[in-house]
């Protein structure tokens, strides 16, 4: 509200009369007040999507399972009671109730294991996007705004790199650099800055022509100021799209590596490496393997339905695949 | 004129193989440690004199551009150095490797095609009907499957517990096939031998479908949305209007169009399957490139490793510069 | 030949029943030009979809009679109705450029036509083009490029659609819809897309088409100057409903229809002394939420409150001229 008091009194103003850094708030203030607007469409809208809504709050669920692991989990994920061995799950002829979901190989209780793989699981997915789109983002909008050498450089880098596969890529980087969270992080976001670069630079070059653009211009802004208060703000939406999808497949991506022994490594409990050991005893437990599948399936699931519903909502023309 | 775009594509893929190839050279010489070192601890003690024709056989003494230019160099004859584990030229190892690979890959395909392209015209065809809806959802389900929990579950249901399909490898050894080209479908029918055919396509199902089942939801999606596209055109009214029935109207008119985006998608998909066989291929024991690989890194066979992810990495540009190809070919409307 | 009796077609959307054609009824002599004149989204192309039985989804006919050389087509099998589309009944469309069939060439396409209704194989055709249907079907096609004024045909046989301009593509359309000699033609605002010059020169194909084939033609446009150029006939729809239908010397030269007079003042005359142009005040009513009464009313000038309460009957006012207006006496259709 205050916002809005502040901008109408500004805006009373004749614009010669407004300080730059008035005439600044002004612009910003409007900005402010129409993505308010538009947020609380969004909101409305998303109850119009039962399936998004179902996949947001499942990913909520998700985070904060992740966030409140420690306090979550009934045993220690750690360490294994050897008489555990291949517990089967509650249900279970053999089961036990304390053990809703049996143990693993070792003897560790799976549903926490499953639990704390949460937090491998979001926290590189949130990290590598959140990383990718920055970089991908800023890069974007700088080598679409001012083209020239900067543009050709990152461009050419870019399709370099758009010629292997993400796994292919990410797998190279990890047996390079070793097992780790970080090095997980840095080959995730190696390659997957480019799909944000190509976004950003392919909607700047667009909306770098139109007359809103030219109209700041002629304002006499600055350079980062256009960027940052008017293109920006018309390209976040596909951004936010791009960014829910990309986070499912890079969460899959990072499972992968997890499988193929390349994750953050063996001591700390993920979904990927889970699936991978429990392998060995598919035929007597098929627990082990299946269930931390399950749990990335649908944590995977409920972000795509959250980004395919973001698209219908936010920017339906994007084709994402 | 389509040959000059073709070639002009070719033209531009080359320097992106070249900085493709540099770029795996570097990221091996990133890692931590010396190779070497790394070597030792695989053969156990190893003498100084050793490490230094070790060295000096992986060019390990030489100056970073001159690694560099030797390696550049054996690409271009088709070298890919050799082996530190297996001994062996990585060339050869790739090319025994492959044809298991390429087998898995095209009954991928075959899989994926089989079943995404009906699925999307049928549901494109009858939207909102029941069966869209659900080989809608089935094909949603499909992107967000990790591949590798998929194949746990295949084996699960289909070789734990149902015995139908066999979990493990192409072949058993007791079959006796006699090899010629590496594909043991082709091989098979080469020397007449049905029962190791029938084995061979039982071994292949399971691999195939978890490795095709990604891109049958992707290609299903993709053609139910270009076909929504294509049906609400114009010339497909006039096709109604020359008195056209609508399955002609459907296969002849919307089909040919719809398919222009799917085909370039098909193409494009190679490079998930070589993404994907790794995972596959460890999955299901399947003696192809991507188990190769795999073993590869647990062993930290590093020219290995770099070998097989430049394979790849061409691979995908060529899959990449076939379907900017053939979509020059599909669509009439580039002719520049 | 074509006599249309209260033909309704409606598409139920998210606002409200869109009631496109509403009770519309018309009919065309053998070899006559109608023109169907309103503004865009009135109906009219709905009207000639109807009569084809090609309403896109969720639209549907919903009642009346369309009679084509006596019986009703409404009532034909789908098997029935598809041999009549493209051989009997043809329909020229509006954008030429989005209604070729982009992956096919111009010459497969207009022999297409042909090839579906096995017209190479009937007796006048045989004797024309001989025996061999393929040659004569490229024949038909050649002949049926050069009536239409498509130049070296030839080379323009083997081409892509986007290799031809917007005014020879329209020509390409028009082949596909004279080939197999069509009785009825429904030309569906064929002129919009097109450049004046190039406009022209089609609507003097269509005609010189009307003139050798003896073809009946239905012309949907909006531009009533067009209409009064060319037909002989002329319907004005308003909002999915007929307003005033006459010949056109009467349409034009003694409008009894507010519509039609406001939409006669509203064009603009070539001449020296300038003229106010009048418009019509207001804009096309929304047709989902479109009440009782007659839909001009609110746009009109001498409207009554009774325009608002009752349903106006389409009405007689000479032997071939009918209003649909409360102002203008006349007895009931």
């Amino acid at each position: 509200m205050k916002v809005n008091e502040t901008n109408v009194h500004l805006a009373q103003l004749p614009t010669t009369d407004r300080s730059p850094l008035q005439q600044h708030l002004y612009l910003l203030g409007i900005k402010l007040r129409l993505q308010r607007q538009n947020l609380g469409n969004f909101f409305r809208q998303l109850k119009r999507h039962p399936t998004a809504m179902v996949g947001a709050i499942v990913v909520v669920l998700y985070i904060l399972m992740a966030i409140f692991a420690p306090l979550l989990v009934p045993h220690d994920p750690f360490t294994g009671i050897l008489g555990n061995r291949i517990l089967p799950p509650k249900w279970y002829e053999g089961g036990r109730p304390e053990y809703l979901l049996g143990c693993d190989e070792l003897g560790r209780d799976l549903l926490s294991r499953i639990i704390y793989g949460a937090r491998v699981s979001i926290s590189v997915g949130l990290i590598s996007v959140t990383v990718s789109t920055v970089i991908g983002v800023t890069a974007g909008i700088a080598a679409g705004y001012y083209r020239g050498l900067f543009d050709e450089i990152f461009s050419r880098f870019a399709d370099l790199l758009l010629a292997f596969p993400f796994l292919i890529f990410a797998l190279g980087v990890m047996v390079a650099t070793g097992p780790g969270f970080w090095n997980l992080i840095f080959a995730l976001c190696f390659k997957g800055w480019v799909e944000f670069f190509r976004l950003a630079r392919g909607e700047t070059l667009s909306e770098k022509t139109k007359e809103y653009v030219e109209a700041a211009k002629a304002s006499g802004q600055g350079h980062l100021t256009i960027m940052l208060s008017e293109i920006m703000p018309n390209i976040i939406h596909s951004v936010i799209v791009l960014g829910t999808l990309r986070m499912g497949s890079l969460i899959i991506t990072e499972a992968s590596l997890s499988f193929l022994g390349l994750g953050v490594g063996t001591r700390i409990p993920a979904w990927g490496s889970m699936i991978s050991s429990g392998r060995q005893y598919m035929m007597n437990a098929w627990w082990i393997s299946t269930l931390p599948g399950m749990a990335l399936l649908l944590l995977v699931l409920s972000i795509n339905l959250l980004g395919e519903g973001l698209r219908d909502i936010l920017d339906p023309r994007l084709k994402i695949d | 004129m389509r040959l000059a775009r073709v070639l002009e594509r070719v033209f531009v893929a080359i320097p992106v193989m070249l900085g493709v190839a540099i770029i795996v050279f570097f990221f091996m010489r990133l890692s931590p440690g010396d190779p070497v070192d790394l070597m030792m601890g695989e053969a156990g003690s190893v003498s100084p004199r050793e490490m230094e024709a070790l060295a000096r056989e992986f060019r390990l003494d030489e100056p970073l551009h001159m690694q560099l230019y030797h390696f550049l160099a054996g690409l271009l004859r088709g070298d890919l150095g050799n082996s530190f584990v297996k001994r062996k030229p990585v060339a050869r190892l790739v090319r025994e490797h492959l044809p298991a690979t390429v087998e898995l890959a095209i009954g991928a395909l075959v899989i994926a095609l089989v079943i995404a392209i009906p699925i999307g015209i049928i549901s494109a065809v009858k939207q909102h009907s029941i069966l869209d809806r659900v080989s809608m959802a089935g094909a949603f389900l499909g992107i967000s499957m990790p591949a590798f929990w998929m194949g746990i579950v295949l084996i699960l249901v289909f070789s734990v517990y149902w015995h139908v399909f066999p979990s493990h490898g192409r072949l058993p050894f007791a079959v006796g096939l006699k090899t010629i080209t590496g594909f043991y479908t082709i091989d098979s029918i080469l020397t007449g031998n049905w029962s190791a055919l029938a084995s061979t396509l039982k071994h292949l199902f399971l691999p195939s479908l978890t490795l095709g089942a990604g891109t049958a939801a992707t290609i299903a999606r993709m053609t139910r949305s270009s076909m929504l596209e294509v049906l609400r055109q114009d010339y497909i009214v006039l096709a109604r209007a020359k008195g056209l029935t609508e399955y002609a109207v459907v296969v002849k008119h919307a089909l040919r169009n719809a398919l222009i985006p799917t085909v370039t998608i098909v193409a494009l998909q190679i490079g998930t399957f070589l993404g994907g066989n790794m995972i596959v291929e460890t999955v299901f024991g399947w003696p192809g490139l991507g188990r190769l690989v795999v073993d590869a890194i647990q062993r930290r066979d590093f020219p290995l490793v770099q070998g097989a992810v430049i394979v790849y990495a061409l691979t995908f540009v060529m899959a990449n510069l076939l379907a900017d190809i053939i979509y020059t070919f599909v669509n009439p409307k580039i002719e520049l | 030949m074509l006599v249309i009796k209260n033909l309704s077609t409606h598409f139920p959307t998210e606002r409200g029943l869109v009631k496109a054609v509403n009770n519309v009824s018309l009919s065309l002599a053998t070899g006559e030009i109608l023109g169907l004149v309103g503004e865009s989204g009135c109906g009219k192309s709905m009207t000639l979809l109807s009569i084809l039985r090609l309403i896109p989804f969720p639209g549907k006919i919903v009642g009346g009679e369309v009679f084509f050389r006596g019986s009703n087509l409404l009532e034909k099998k789908p098997a029935e109705m598809r041999a009549l589309r493209g051989q009997d009944i043809a329909m020229v469309f509006q954008d030429p450029m989005t209604t070729l069939n982009p992956v096919f060439k111009v010459g497969e396409q207009i022999g297409e036509s042909l090839r579906i209704h096995g017209a190479m194989g009937k007796e006048s055709f045989r004797r024309r083009y001989g025996d061999n249907k393929k040659i004569a079907e490229k024949e038909r096609v050649l002949e049926l490029m050069k009536e239409v004024g498509i130049p070296s045909v030839d080379e323009r046989y083997h081409e892509y659609p986007h290799q031809f301009s917007g005014g020879m593509q329209q020509r390409a359309l028009i082949a596909i819809a004279l080939s197999c000699n069509p009785q009825l033609l429904l030309a569906d605002e064929p002129t919009t897309a097109l450049d004046v010059t190039i406009q022209a020169q089609i609507l003097s194909l269509l005609e010189q088409i009307n003139r050798e084939h003896g073809t009946g033609i239905i012309l949907v446009t909006h531009d009533l100057g067009v209409a009064a150029e060319f037909c002989q006939r002329i319907a004005v729809m308003y909002a999915g409903s007929l307003v005033e239908v006459g010949p056109t010397d009467v349409v034009i030269g003694e409008p009894r229809h507010p519509y039609t007079i406001g939409l006669l003042r509203s064009i603009p005359k070539i001449s020296s002394k300038k003229e106010k142009i009048k418009p019509i005040y207001g804009n096309v009513p929304d047709l989902a939420g479109l009440a009782g009464g007659c839909p001009f009313a609110p746009r009109c000038e001498v409207v009554k409150d009774a325009c608002y309460s009752e349903d106006i009957p389409m009405r007689q006012i000479s032997d071939d001229h009918q209003v649909r207006c409360l102002n203008v006496p006349g007895h009931s259709v």
